[in-house]
């Protein structure tokens, strides 16, 4: 509201004023009383004032404000919705990560441990192999005849007692036991 | 006129109370503007005076410092093969007393709870655990009890989900696959309480432990008062942890794994009280084996005697035995007072000072040429060489070899030996030196002395840390020590000849160890025996040995290098050994053969 300046509504208070003094009371009527009278009247007698197209444009400006405050609302109402729908997925789908890493972590320790050369003797011994003992080499002499360096010899059979239980349990082995051929070639 | 009645209506009342109004409205301001300074006034004490402390405080009752581990590197042998390397895992504890006071405000059977929890525990765990102890520990009245010290993430999870009271903490499990394998090199880390972390307690865990160990992160969080619930988005001051560096050993697992066997399959043989033997690259100098009769299983730690947790390859000296002759026999090539076939008188036994020096077996005065004093081990021999090298070559030549230094190797408790200062020789000191008695040296150390006759004259420090490899998978190889020039080249390769002949036999040309020889390789070898110092008397003992052995594989094209020690072995000769070890070697390095067999060499001349 535009504040009343005091010189617009001067001659509508002086007219007041005048009244004020016909009716002889000169004392009850105060400049300021004067004008919040004025004030007044200016209240009540402002919106006749106004050109209706103003009021068509302010109550556009309205709905449209209130169709963007709508809008918005759904917006954020959707946006949330939707981020608290993929959190949880997100954290299904780190819960996967994170056993799938776990469960890698696990076999790779069983790899490491099963490839490892005590337990390769071990399972090696179980299938009946025994340690090739020193090899016999064939060598081609520069006249063309193949010699034999070393002895081919049968190695003994029983292998050395297991020394230790093994530390970890191990898959089944295959059925099949095959016995190594022993000796060098 | 109108208006003005109800004004002066109503103005009469407002006169009449103007004096106690007054006085109410007055005392009112007043207490306000008071209320307003002590405001004030608290609030230049609450934001000036007291503002630091009292923010410290808000701090302290909201914040929690986290820390976030850092994987300790993982250990591989030259290969890749992981010897040692970590994993997650979790300790369960439980509140009994809270369990029980939880149950009862609920109006439930406490001890209803505890079975239950005992069970489940005992089903996924599965074997590892025993139902009845974790209920024992659950009925007991302490506060808090430890259910599980070691429990993989997935299990801790499960048991978790279904009773959210059994709270579980960050654990880390240092696991060797290999159990055995090189456990005297690798030593054993195990977790700490006390620091949240593991640590390496001995063995090179220990030695690299702040390369291994790296450095845990912190971060700062918000928790909800009374509770560890974090407060999202309250994370900050984040330092991320850096994850160790792992190690690449020089170790082949394979190797070290047969070496080990065989060395331990002999030592329980011959009843040794204590074996060792280390494999060099007789290039490189890098430690391809060493291993001891004693191992203990670093993943059951409980069950070794500190006796097992130690490396004696590295930190138990001996006396060498003729293994030391090669330093004269070398000194005297080198220097040029002899050749291989220089011949000798040898008597059957030698004076010096208050000794008296004989050989291994009873003889009158033989000819033998100096490979004949190496091949055949005559001390008399030995001894008429040193003193023509003289003792200020011969010492140098100790020095030379690397005999009473340390290798820095890259192990802990590595033992320098003992050479004697030359101002502390007695008489009869010049005649124990040149036959490997009264000195000491590791079998590494005595490795490192045939690496030098097998690297033509050049010694290279052993190492036995091949690379560090960054978190971030860069691979640095370890700086490659400086060699030392023991002996010239051509030196080299004739005492490396003369050394062939330990092995042969021909007829009335016999070394001292034909067993070690190896079909179609050269090999070239020095036995050793030396006799133990009797701890009783201070003297030589005349029933305890040390056995000794060094060869090289093969003599004409050196590959690798071989040192063993036998601690008072029912044996006299650790030759077969050797040829077990120089066996696989040459098979699982597929070491060409040599061009023919080693020529005969002339050893005693009739």
């Amino acid at each position: 509201m535009t504040a009343p300046a005091r010189a617009t509504h001067a001659p509508r208070g002086a007219a007041v004023h005048t009244r004020h003094r016909d009716g002889g009371s000169r004392r009850a009527r105060s400049p300021a009383v004067a004008r919040a009278y004025a004030r007044r009247a200016q209240r009540s007698g402002h919106p006749r004032h106004r050109a209706a197209g103003a009021e068509t444009g302010r109550a556009r400006f309205v709905v449209l404000i209130m169709a963007l405050l709508a809008l918005a609302l759904t917006a954020t109402l959707w946006l949330s919705t939707a981020a608290a729908a993929d959190s949880y997925q997100l954290e299904s789908a780190r819960k996967t990560a994170r056993t799938l890493a776990e469960r890698a972590e696990t076999l790779g320790r069983e790899v490491a441990s099963l490839e490892t050369a005590p337990q390769l003797a071990r399972r090696a011994r179980e299938l009946g192999m025994v340690p090739a003992g020193d090899a016999a080499q064939l060598v081609v002499r520069p006249d063309g005849s193949v010699g034999v360096i070393g002895q081919p010899r049968r190695v003994s059979a029983p292998a050395p007692p297991p020394p230790a239980p093994p530390p970890q349990p191990l898959p089944p082995a295959p059925a099949a036991q095959q016995v190594a051929p022993a000796g060098g070639p | 006129m109108r208006p003005s009645n109800p004004r002066r209506k109503r103005r009469l009342p407002r006169t009449r109370s103007r004096t106690g109004g007054g006085r109410r409205l007055a005392l009112g301001r007043l207490v306000l503007i008071l209320a307003l300074v002590a405001a004030g006034l608290k609030l230049v004490v609450v934001q000036g005076l007291q503002a630091a402390e009292l923010s410290a405080q808000a701090a302290r009752q909201r914040t929690t410092v986290q820390t976030l581990p850092a994987q300790r590197g993982t250990i591989t042998d030259r290969n890749g093969t992981p010897l040692a390397f970590s994993v997650e895992a979790r300790a369960l504890y439980a509140q009994p007393k809270r369990i029980t006071a939880e149950q009862r405000a609920a109006h439930a059977d406490p001890d209803a709870r505890k079975r239950a929890i005992a069970h489940r525990v005992a089903q996924v765990l599965g074997p590892q655990v025993s139902e009845q102890e974790i209920l024992d520990q659950l009925r007991s009245d302490r506060t808090t009890v430890l259910l599980a010290p070691f429990v993989r993430p997935a299990q801790a999870r499960a048991i978790q989900q279904d009773f959210p009271e059994i709270s579980a903490e960050y654990r880390e499990i240092r696991q060797y696959p290999g159990g055995e394998l090189a456990a005297n090199v690798l030593g054993v880390a195990n977790w700490r309480a006390d620091e949240r972390k593991v640590r390496g307690l001995v063995g090179l865990e220990n030695y690299a432990d702040t390369l291994l160990a790296g450095r845990d992160g912190r971060r700062v969080v918000d928790t909800a008062e009374g509770s560890d619930a974090i407060i999202p988005g309250s994370e900050r001051a984040e330092h991320p942890p850096v994850p160790g560096s792992g190690l690449e050993l020089t170790l082949d697992s394979d190797l070290q794994f047969t070496v080990a066997q065989l060395l331990t399959d002999y030592a329980r043989k011959y009843r040794a009280k204590g074996a060792s033997v280390v494999v060099l690259d007789a290039h490189t100098a890098e430690v391809y084996a060493m291993a001891n009769d004693v191992s203990f299983d670093p993943n059951n730690l409980a069950a070794a005697t500190p006796q097992m947790l130690g490396n004696p390859a590295v930190s138990t000296p001996f006396e060498p035995g003729s293994v030391n002759k090669v330093v004269t026999v070398a000194a005297a090539i080198d220097s040029g007072v002899a050749t291989p076939d220089t011949p000798m008188q040898v008597p059957g036994e030698l004076r010096v000072a208050d000794r008296v020096i004989k050989d291994a077996w009873p003889h009158g005065t033989l000819t033998l040429t100096l490979t004949g004093v190496l091949a055949r081990s005559s001390n008399v021999g030995t001894l008429l060489t040193a003193q023509r090298v003289g003792e200020r070559r011969f010492l140098d030549m100790l020095n030379r070899m690397g005999l009473g230094q340390r290798t820095n190797v890259g192990l802990p408790g590595e033992s320098a030996g003992r050479v004697p200062p030359r101002e502390r020789w007695s008489g009869s000191t010049f005649a124990n030196l040149p036959i490997g008695q009264g000195l000491s040296m590791t079998v590494l150390q005595m490795a490192g002395m045939y690496q030098a006759i097998a690297n033509d004259g050049v010694r290279v420090p052993p190492r036995i840390v091949r690379a560090e490899i960054a978190p971030d998978g860069t691979r640095t190889a370890t700086a490659r020590p400086a060699g030392v020039r023991v002996v010239s080249p051509q030196t080299a390769r004739t005492v490396r000849d003369m050394l062939r002949a330990v092995v042969q036999d021909a007829p009335g040309q016999r070394g001292t160890a034909p067993e070690a020889a190896l079909d179609g390789y050269q090999i070239a070898a020095k036995t050793g025996t030396a006799q133990q110092v009797n701890p009783g008397c201070g003297c030589y003992s005349d029933s305890s040995y040390w056995i000794t052995f060094a060869g090289i594989l093969p003599a004409d094209a050196p590959r690798f290098v071989v040192g063993i020690v036998l601690d008072n072995p029912a044996v006299a000769s650790a030759a077969p050994l050797f040829h077990n070890i120089a066996s696989y070697l040459a098979g699982r390095y597929q070491i060409p053969l040599s061009p023919g067999p080693s020529p005969v060499a002339t050893l005693t001349l009739h």
